[in-house]
């Protein structure tokens, strides 16, 4: 490819100005939205999985072989003990950078006046921020709950507000241990407690581990451990070599499998995203499909004239193809600073999102990862050039002698 | 000396619809190297057919073509880019300059779509020479659109002596020029036939342009008439 081929194609770019322009403009829009979109949506997603895994399910949870598949029957018989050496040892684990024990236990909860069915979960709250950072976060009223707390509790947002209590009012939580003694016990609300899951807010009681260890007759011993990771890319690595570290008498499971709703929540929104995503590049191509086709047929002579002296079919279909992704890199970049911008603005701003069918409220922060932006940008330029294929190829095969006659 | 062009039992014929259309009827032509000639005849005689084969932009249905010792009646698109780029300059009636070029580019331009080729001052120096020949040295930086007639088909001249080419060939060069103008630009090809020794081949209808060739020739129904006429 010469020199001057390159300079004309981008010259051709600034020859119809407002047919560029418009393509242009589809290119940006096309852009733009699909980074807004995936801003939101990750966003979304990125606070539903904080949610989650730095919040309340951890990154991997470590049972007692059996316990996911009995977990709808809360299987307290089906505990571990709570010890230190159990902790070191996947702790030693890399990429594992904290382990907490939980109890969790079901039973009844009573105002005095009310009583209703629970999921209790006592936690370790030596540990527990070790686990889930973000745990003291999920608090929307009184105080969460600290290492040395005794007979307090924090209640779902929900549960707490159809019980008409708050910090500092009084509840009895009744469970019985996996012998099937029954025990009670009167514990004063700290807090009551917020989650993007509804049935977090309507069933879960959260209670320090010694004191729901009292509760459901099991000192010492824990149903789950709750471990942290450095980074959720590690996630299946970490999994495995926790399971080949501890063996088969336990069982290791991620997030996504303790959690598939949330799970699936996010694969709807990729699918979701990737159907508004190929419906606009549909619509961008077809736009420069036209662009190049109204460019070719109005150069027909020029073809003829370029072909006559000498320039390869070849090169008139680079020449093309160069024009078009001149066109894709302009608007593609002009897309990625509009789409950038919102999801920006509304980054730093952050915006109360409530999901469909999740009570309670959360500040969603839209993102775009820098290889997103990349790969949008990169989409643009290669569509515009895949757009321009055909027009480009019909260019290359004019006739010289037709051509120049036109 | 061998001939510039040698063309023998040259036919062309379309397929338009169900019709065969025969633009030329077996056309047997010699033309030597700095050769001032025009081929004349009527609409539809089949002038512009001959020059399009000439030129190496269409390919004969029979017959065999040599340019300068080769046979191009055979070689690929490609190959005849090739030749086209290396050996034929080319005016066209309707100057066909690049609108996003200016007129030093629009004159470089053949030279700058050949694989290596002279550095850019070299090509740059002669681009001026070639410029101040055409009397266009001080528009080097001029778009065609801020060109007359006259000075475009200078510019078209121009870009045709470039590469230094065997052969120049123009279809109808004044046929978008008015008379004074059509006067001047035939004398300056004249002039640089002299001075740069090069061939010209011309298809045309206007007898100013007749009158100024040296070698005359007519074509009628697809077949040359009473042979070469030379004045």
């Amino acid at each position: 490819m010469s020199s001057r081929l390159p300079s004309i194609a981008v010259r051709n770019v600034g020859r119809n100005r407002r047919r560029s322009l418009i393509t242009g403009v589809t290119i940006v829009f096309g852009v733009a939205m699909v980074l807004v979109v995936r801003g939101f949506t990750g966003g979304a997603a990125k606070m539903m999985v904080d949610d989650v895994v730095q919040g309340r399910v951890g990154a991997i949870q470590v049972h007692k072989t059996g316990y996911v598949d009995n977990a709808d029957s809360v299987p307290t018989r089906l505990n571990l003990p709570y010890d230190e050496a159990l902790r070191a040892k996947m702790l030693a684990v890399p990429h594992v950078k904290g382990v907490t024990g939980r109890l969790t236990f079901n039973g009844l909860v009573s105002n005095g006046s009310q009583q209703t069915m629970f999921i209790g979960r006592g936690m370790d709250q030596a540990h527990e921020l070790e686990a889930c950072p973000k745990a003291r976060t999920l608090v929307a009223k009184g105080e969460p709950l600290e290492a040395q707390d005794g007979a307090v509790a924090m209640l779902g947002f929900e549960l707490g507000e159809s019980f008409k209590v708050g910090p500092g009012s009084m509840v009895t939580l009744q469970s019985t241990s996996p012998g099937g003694r029954s025990n009670a016990l009167d514990l004063k609300v700290k807090g009551l407690t917020t989650s993007t899951f509804p049935f977090e807010n309507k069933r879960v009681v959260t209670l320090p581990l010694a004191t729901a260890q009292a509760l459901v007759g099991l000192d010492g011993r824990v149903t789950e451990y709750v471990v942290a990771i450095d980074d959720l890319e590690h996630l299946d690595e970490t999994a495995d070599t926790l399971r080949a570290t501890l063996g088969p008498e336990f069982e290791v499971h991620t997030w996504r499998e303790l959690q598939p709703f949330v799970r699936d929540i996010i694969a709807r929104q990729v699918f979701v995203l990737g159907a508004i995503a190929f419906v606009l590049f549909v619509i961008v191509l077809t736009g420069i499909i036209n662009t190049m086709l109204m460019s070719v047929f109005e150069r027909v002579r020029e073809i003829g004239t370029l072909l006559a002296v000498g320039v390869r079919r070849r090169q008139v279909m680079v020449m093309f193809l160069i024009e078009a992704a001149v066109i894709g890199a302009l608007g593609g970049a002009a897309g990625v600073a509009l789409g950038r911008a919102v999801v920006g603005y509304f980054g730093w701003r952050g915006i109360p999102f409530k999901l469909s069918g999740v009570s309670g409220s959360n500040v969603m922060y839209p993102f775009n990862t820098l290889q997103f932006t990349a790969a949008a940008f990169v989409v643009a330029v290669l569509g515009a050039v895949f757009a321009a294929l055909w027009p480009a190829w019909r260019a290359s095969r004019l006739n010289p002698v037709e051509a120049l006659r036109s | 000396m061998p001939h510039l062009i040698e063309l023998s039992g040259i036919k062309k014929s379309y397929q338009l619809g169900l019709t065969e259309v025969v633009a030329l009827r077996g056309v047997d032509l010699t033309v030597d190297v700095g050769e001032f000639t025009v081929v004349t005849g009527p609409s539809g005689s089949g002038k512009t057919t001959l020059l399009n084969i000439i030129g190496c932009l269409d390919r004969a249905s029979a017959g065999k073509y040599v340019l300068d010792g080769i046979d191009v009646s055979d070689r690929d698109f490609d190959d005849l880019a090739d030749v086209r780029n290396q050996k034929i300059g080319f005016i066209f009636q309707n100057f066909n300059l690049i609108p996003v070029l200016n007129v030093a580019e629009n004159i470089e331009f053949p030279c700058s779509v050949r694989p290596g080729g002279e550095d850019a001052a070299t090509l740059r120096a002669r681009v001026e020479k070639l410029a101040d020949e055409v009397g266009l040295k001080q528009y080097l930086h001029h778009k065609p659109d801020e060109l007359s007639g006259g000075q475009r088909q200078r510019v078209a001249i121009a870009r045709a002596l470039i590469t230094r080419p065997r052969l120049v060939l123009a279809d109808e060069p004044t046929a978008n020029l008015d008379s004074k103008t059509s006067d001047q630009i035939i004398d300056l090809m004249l002039q640089l036939n002299k001075l740069e020794g090069v061939t010209f081949l011309f298809s045309t209808h206007d007898p100013r342009v007749v009158k100024h060739a040296r070698r005359a020739l007519a074509i009628s129904d697809g077949q040359m008439v009473d042979g070469a006429l030379a004045h």
